[in-house]
């Protein structure tokens, strides 16, 4: 029997609810004459049912969407200050996610599972699609050596990764999250694809050993070393075993950035403006090129390790 | 900022962006509502004080944001579109229980928004009357009430619960 209401509001309401919520339990008198009206009344033993069945199925209901990956950008409010653990682990990731699509270029990879990536790959897929090859490498006998910012390039020494079985497909340079990136496909003496990225280390990543990632779709392995991060992607279930791949590839593997070699001195002014960063002398060294842009805040800085599983 | 109140916002963010939800009904306002309250929760970041944790901190600035911007996170059932709230959540059916996820989902987006708040922290989030007055910032009569209006009116939208229920009992 449903008492009298108040504003609009049964009284039985008020206390179903206040006892559903567990209020009562610091009333003992209270809960338990509560309890006598509960054992002669139906309807009020429906109304305590139903508010009880409705709280499980909320909080059931809302469990499942804790599952769901959170999109980058909700970190980056946090990024103005103090890198959060979190992004330092993303922005490897997100590098990671970019050079798979890349490898959706070298093709092998499928382009359905654009529909069906989650972030980070999503939040990058915008970017690559605007990532486009900027300049032509130098390539010369064991050495691959590209620009990387204002005056200063990168060598691969691409003689060592060979002599580990690889065999290098395409080379090219593009922007990835608007940097430069030496992107090198190999396949390996099977005939899988690995792919190798090389960038100027940003600078709020801070020194990490190689760091495993796993996505729907491909694995990576991220490390840094003095002045540049690698990045090193495969598919998964048809690629190589990247965590052994890049144990044995990461000593001989150990491009760093260099001056800026003659060869690669353009014969007209960086029109874009990268701004020199004390490296090496000579800005506006490389050609100027589309989506080759400066990279704000690109001063080296030390922190505490990204989280992930280090191999 | 100390890197543990960072790691306790981190540690949120899911919680908030869920709480959002809640309060928006779908998921690009929430994401929104949840961005505009970390960027404010960063400048604000001064007045924290360590009574009552991060994510109480958090969900209170995300609540008054949510109120003092609501033409912006467009709510409800009533002024969202039924496909958009419907496909919003992307729920699975409950098991093994009376009612789906996505019913009492709709249920909850049906009420208004000052009830819907009440009704998430104390049921989903588990928050006591006195904290979720403190993170609506009313009185605790405030609090009981939209409760047990919440409670009556989600009864009211989902009687097929009470039908299977006394189906069930008559087995």
């Amino acid at each position: 029997m449903s008492r009298s209401t108040r504003n609009g509001l049964s009284p039985d309401a008020l206390e179903a609810s206040a006892y559903v919520d567990g209020v009562m339990d610091d009333d003992p008198a209270r809960r338990a004459a509560f309890e006598r009206r509960l054992a002669d009344d139906p309807g009020l033993r429906e109304r305590v049912a139903a508010y009880r069945r409705q709280g499980q199925a909320l909080r059931q209901a809302f469990d499942l969407l804790l599952e769901r990956p959170v999109p980058e950008r909700l970190y980056h409010p946090l990024e103005r200050g103090v890198l959060p653990a979190r992004s330092r682990v993303l922005h490897p990731l997100a590098v990671a996610a970019t050079v798979m699509l890349i490898g959706l270029g070298a093709g092998w990879m499928g382009a359905s599972y654009i529909g069906n990536q989650a972030s980070p790959a999503h939040a990058v897929l915008k970017d690559l699609r605007q990532g486009h090859i900027v300049a032509d490498i130098l390539s010369a006998e064991g050495r691959g050596t590209a620009p990387l910012a204002s005056g200063i390039a990168t060598a691969v020494p691409t003689a060592r990764v060979q002599a580990s079985g690889l065999t290098e497909t395409e080379r090219s340079m593009m922007t990835v999250g608007g940097r430069p990136a030496l992107v090198i496909d190999y396949r390996t003496p099977q005939g899988q694809a690995v792919t190798l990225m090389v960038q100027r280390r940003p600078a709020h990543l801070a020194d990490t050993r190689p760091i495993l990632l796993r996505e729907k779709g491909f694995s990576a392995s991220v490390w840094t070393g003095d002045t540049t991060v690698y990045t090193l992607i495969s598919p998964t279930g048809t690629g190589p075993d990247i965590a052994a791949l890049t144990a044995h590839l990461r000593d001989g593997l150990s491009p760093e950035t260099i001056p800026m070699p003659a060869p690669l001195t353009p014969d007209r002014p960086l029109a874009s403006g990268l701004p020199g960063d004390g490296l090496a002398p000579g800005a506006d060294a490389i050609p100027a090129v589309p989506g080759l842009g400066p990279m704000p805040g690109d001063v080296p800085a030390a922190g505490p390790p990204p989280e992930g599983r280090n191999l | 900022m100390d890197e543990e109140v960072e790691r306790g916002i981190v540690q949120a963010i899911p919680a908030l962006r869920r709480y959002a939800l809640a309060l928006t009904g779908n998921w690009d306002s929430a994401d929104d509502l949840t961005q505009d309250s970390l960027e404010r929760a960063m400048r604000k970041s001064h007045q924290w004080r360590r009574h009552g944790g991060i994510k109480a901190w958090l969900f209170r600035i995300m609540y008054r944001q949510f109120l003092n911007r609501r033409r912006l996170f467009r709510p409800s059932a009533v002024e969202a579109e039924p496909d958009e709230l419907a496909a919003a959540p992307n729920l699975a059916n409950c098991q093994e229980r009376h009612m789906a996820c996505d019913d009492v989902f709709t249920a909850l987006m049906a009420l208004p928004r000052r009830q819907r708040a009440a009704m998430y922290l104390v049921s989903v989030e588990g928050y006591t009357y006195d904290e979720a007055a403190m993170l609506m910032d009313v009185p605790i009569g405030t609090v009981r009430s939209r409760l047990a209006r919440a409670r009556d009116a989600m009864r009211a939208a989902l009687p097929e619960q009470d039908r299977t229920a006394r189906l069930r009992r008559v087995k």
